[in-house]
């Protein structure tokens, strides 16, 4: 009732309006209030903020699945932020398929090297060493100074790191990642209810979609293990 | 009566005094023996035991034996002294008759022995004995039942749960034995069993059960401590023995050995559970009495060096099943698991003894710690309460952990819980992402390249300048006829246009065809100049109009008295006009 209240009011807000109605709520423990709201906030488009709030907002109200891919979204956006890698490890630990395996140190590293800038700021950021190794090299062709070239030389490089952390997102989000929604959901050998059921997964489960057959997703899971389930039993993150 | 002397035991300790008949049913008149048993360690003078009235009774005579046992258990000897009284009666009348309590006054202790009842029948029950018969022997052929049992005995038949219970288990006998074998132990499920008493071989003494004797070995005595609630049921124990019948007769000399299988019966106790009503947060599961005692190894350490925090609960229960105390999180200190240790021993019947935990300390960080008194409660089956114990309160300080920290009191932050962080806050303003402008980028990579390309025309262009006079001519060719023009021009505003102007214009249009076809201007005739511009495939009229424009700037300079067919201002006009064809 009070959901349905709060929904009628938020559509005529702003998104910076429906934001703060979801904080009210949240602070009132009507998660699903703020669920409402958020989502109504994030109708012009997604910002971090309001993506974080939602994932908690999901979380709270028993939704592991909407709350990680809420996390992962905001994620995409700022992945700097503390709140967000800290909740969505929380939320990954709280889930319950633990099928994630450890990652060694140095691909956990490679990992936070290479999302420390978001795939905007790689952009941009490519875009201006390129710029300016460009220009440094143009220098050096008009005054034939090789200190220009090294300086050249030093941009480029940092232009190709952006470069590469460009492609590890683009990569990210060509890998079709999906969130289960569901509470429980069983997949199947093939893409349609008669098939065997191979699998169970569950809630927050996190995966790659490999595969369309009409309302039929072939989902690979962390280490190599899929099956299909249908459309509505999970989310897709971007 | 004989007055016993046992030289050498300077300590007396308590006796067992008892009295029994061989035959509790005897006919009127026929003799039985009444046997006063004194039984003690070390007992020094044995006095004679005082008989109680006799009124029903004939005192047919007496006599007394006296045997010594001595063993050496761990290395302690005892001596264990045995000492009958044996008197001969006869029954006067028929009916229940009672011989009453016997008496015996020892190191200033009055010692009674059981009322026996007697039952006397007219007719004689066997033949009189004679005095000083074997008793075994006259008691040939008894029946095994109620002869040669096992008992099972508990302490207590309700307990609490982890409150100790003795179970003993002893071979009551009548008969000669050859031996024992085949020894079943019940197996104490739903109890943590502690030995205290098991026998290697048969210690059989004597004593008397409902007036009459017995020889009996106690076989196992184990403390236990229950570990669930409820109703618990201790197996039998069971074992085969092998009795000595009685020769028959004169062809049956030596009597037979039968084999007999021998079992207690089981022991039903009653566990109580624990009262939950005021069970302390701080119950480990100690039942007992305990004292506990917490301290540190050392109160200083360098370098996150571990201390050892020794927490020690001794006392008499179940000390073996008592689990780690709760040590309160202390903010940086890191306490890990603790090496455990017990030690148990029996005293008497009573299972005593300590545990002791040993946690590492590891300070994370520069500081004083204070430790929080550490609490441990147990339950007290003796006054059926919770008790909990509280060590002092302990601190130590930790250096070299961090470099050049300074000390920090540390506060009693604790850890409660983990939930995800909170929300992000209110905001007055949100500017939904979007996604960048590729083609703004693509826009910012071409202009790059264009910078990076025309750096490159600029330096063609730069050595063409270096090298080609001709093209470095023409380079300048076109600011330096704009100079020229605009120094005319100035020139003309002047009411009467003279001399300079016509030599300024006159080197401007010059010059300027000079360096645009890189062409010695100054040293060539007007025809040699016209021959060449022509060569250079230009327009003949524009030549023309090129050299009639020398050739007017050459009249009005050196013939001033020829009067120009043009104005300087209509010849500036058609000058430009003409430069800018070229």
């Amino acid at each position: 009732m009070l959901t349905h209240l709060l929904l009628y009011i938020a559509i005529a807000l702003s998104p910076a309006e429906s934001y703060n109605l979801g904080n009210k709520c949240y602070s009132q423990n009507d998660y699903a209030g703020a669920v409402a709201a958020y989502q109504q906030a994030l109708q012009a488009g997604p910002d971090a903020a309001v993506l974080y709030n939602l994932g908690n907002a999901y979380f709270k109200s028993g939704r592991t699945g909407q709350a990680v891919a809420s996390y992962r979204r905001a994620q995409y956006l700022n992945p700097r932020d503390r709140d967000i890698r800290a909740n969505l490890e929380f939320v990954r630990s709280y889930r319950a398929d633990k099928i994630l395996t450890l990652p060694d140190p140095f691909s956990k590293f490679l990992y936070g090297l290479f999302h420390f800038f978001s795939e905007r700021e790689a952009a941009l950021l490519a875009l201006i060493c390129f710029g300016l190794g460009s220009l440094m090299l143009a220098l050096f062709v008009v005054y034939g100074k090789k200190f220009y070239v090294y300086i050249s030389v030093f941009w480029v490089l940092v232009f190709i790191f952006f470069l590469a952390d460009l492609l590890t997102w683009r990569n990210e989000r060509q890998q079709l990642p999906v969130v289960i929604t569901s509470a429980e959901v069983s997949a199947l050998s093939g893409p349609g209810p008669e098939y065997k059921q191979i699998i169970l997964v569950h809630d927050g489960t996190e995966g790659q979609i490999k595969e369309t057959r009409g309302d039929y997703l072939l989902i690979q899971m962390p280490g190599g293990i899929g099956g299909w389930v249908r459309k509505d039993e999970v989310e897709r993150v971007f | 009566m004989v007055l016993l002397v046992l030289p050498g035991l300077l300590l007396a300790a308590g006796i067992d005094f008892n009295a029994s008949v061989d035959q509790s049913t005897v006919g009127v008149g026929e003799q039985f023996t009444l046997n006063v048993t004194v039984q003690g360690e070390g007992m020094a003078t044995v006095p004679k035991p005082q008989l109680p009235d006799l009124p029903d009774f004939n005192l047919l005579g007496s006599s007394s034996s006296q045997s010594t046992s001595i063993s050496i258990i761990n290395g302690s000897m005892k001596k264990q002294a045995t000492v009958n009284f044996i008197y001969y009666l006869s029954a006067k009348k028929t009916g229940q008759l009672n011989i009453g309590a016997c008496k015996i006054n020892y190191e200033g202790q009055e010692y009674q022995s059981q009322p026996i009842s007697i039952e006397a029948t007219k007719t004689a029950q066997a033949q009189p004995r004679q005095q000083g018969q074997n008793p075994q022997a006259s008691q040939s052929r008894m029946p095994i039942d109620g002869n040669l049992f096992l008992s099972a005995s508990a302490s207590r038949k309700t307990v609490y749960q982890g409150e100790q219970v003795n179970v003993e288990f002893s071979l009551y006998n009548r008969f000669q034995i050859s031996g024992v074998g085949d020894v079943q132990f019940p197996s104490f499920i739903g109890f943590w069993p502690e030995k205290i008493y098991e026998a290697e071989k048969l210690n059989f003494q004597r004593q008397v059960v409902d007036g009459r004797q017995f020889e009996v070995a106690l076989l196992k005595k184990t403390a236990l401590f229950p570990v669930t609630s409820g109703e618990v049921e201790i197996g039998p124990l069971s074992m085969n023995v092998g009795v000595v019948q009685g020769p028959r007769d004169f062809f049956d000399m030596f009597g037979t050995t039968q084999t007999v299988k021998v079992e207690s019966k089981p022991l039903r106790l009653t566990v109580l559970p624990l009262p939950e009503n005021g069970q302390p947060a701080e119950f480990t599961g100690g039942v007992g009495r305990f004292t506990m005692t917490a301290e540190l190894d050392r109160t200083n350490t360098t370098g996150s060096e571990p201390i050892n925090l020794t927490i020690k609960v001794s006392g008499t229960g179940n000390i073996r099943l008592i689990e780690k105390p709760v040590i309160p999180a202390t903010t940086g200190l890191k306490i890990l698991d603790p090496e455990i240790r017990d030690q148990v021993q029996t005293s008497g019947d009573v299972i005593k003894g300590s545990k002791t935990f040993r946690y590492p300390v590891i300070p994370q960080a520069d500081g004083k710690y204070v430790l929080p008194a550490i609490k441990m409660a147990y339950f007290d089956p003796g006054d059926k309460s919770y008790h909990t114990l509280q060590s002092k309160v302990l601190e130590c300080t930790a250096t070299g952990c961090t470099p050049n920290a300074p000390l920090v009191e540390a506060t009693g932050l604790k850890v409660l819980g983990t939930d995800i962080n909170y929300i992000k806050p209110d905001k007055t303003e949100i500017k939904p992402f979007k996604q960048p402008q590729w083609w703004l980028l693509g826009l910012g990579y071409l202009l790059s390249f264009a910078v990076l390309g025309a750096s490159f025309f600029y330096r063609a262009h730069r050595n063409k300048l270096d090298s080609d006079r001709g093209y470095a001519r023409k380079h300048r060719s076109g600011a330096l006829v704009k100079k020229r023009l605009k120094s005319a021009e100035r020139l003309l505003l002047d009411d009467d246009p003279r001399q300079e102007f016509y030599a300024v214009l006159f080197q401007a249009v010059l010059g300027y065809v000079g360096d645009r076809y890189n062409l010695d201007t100054h040293a060539l005739s007007k025809d040699q100049l016209k021959a060449g511009l022509l060569q250079l495939n230009l327009a003949p009229e524009l030549v023309d109009k090129i050299i009639e424009i020398i050739e007017q700037c050459d009249i009005a300079r050196f013939s001033p008295g020829q009067a120009a067919y043009k104005t300087p201002r209509e010849l500036f006009e058609r000058s430009r006009e003409i430069l800018s064809q070229l």
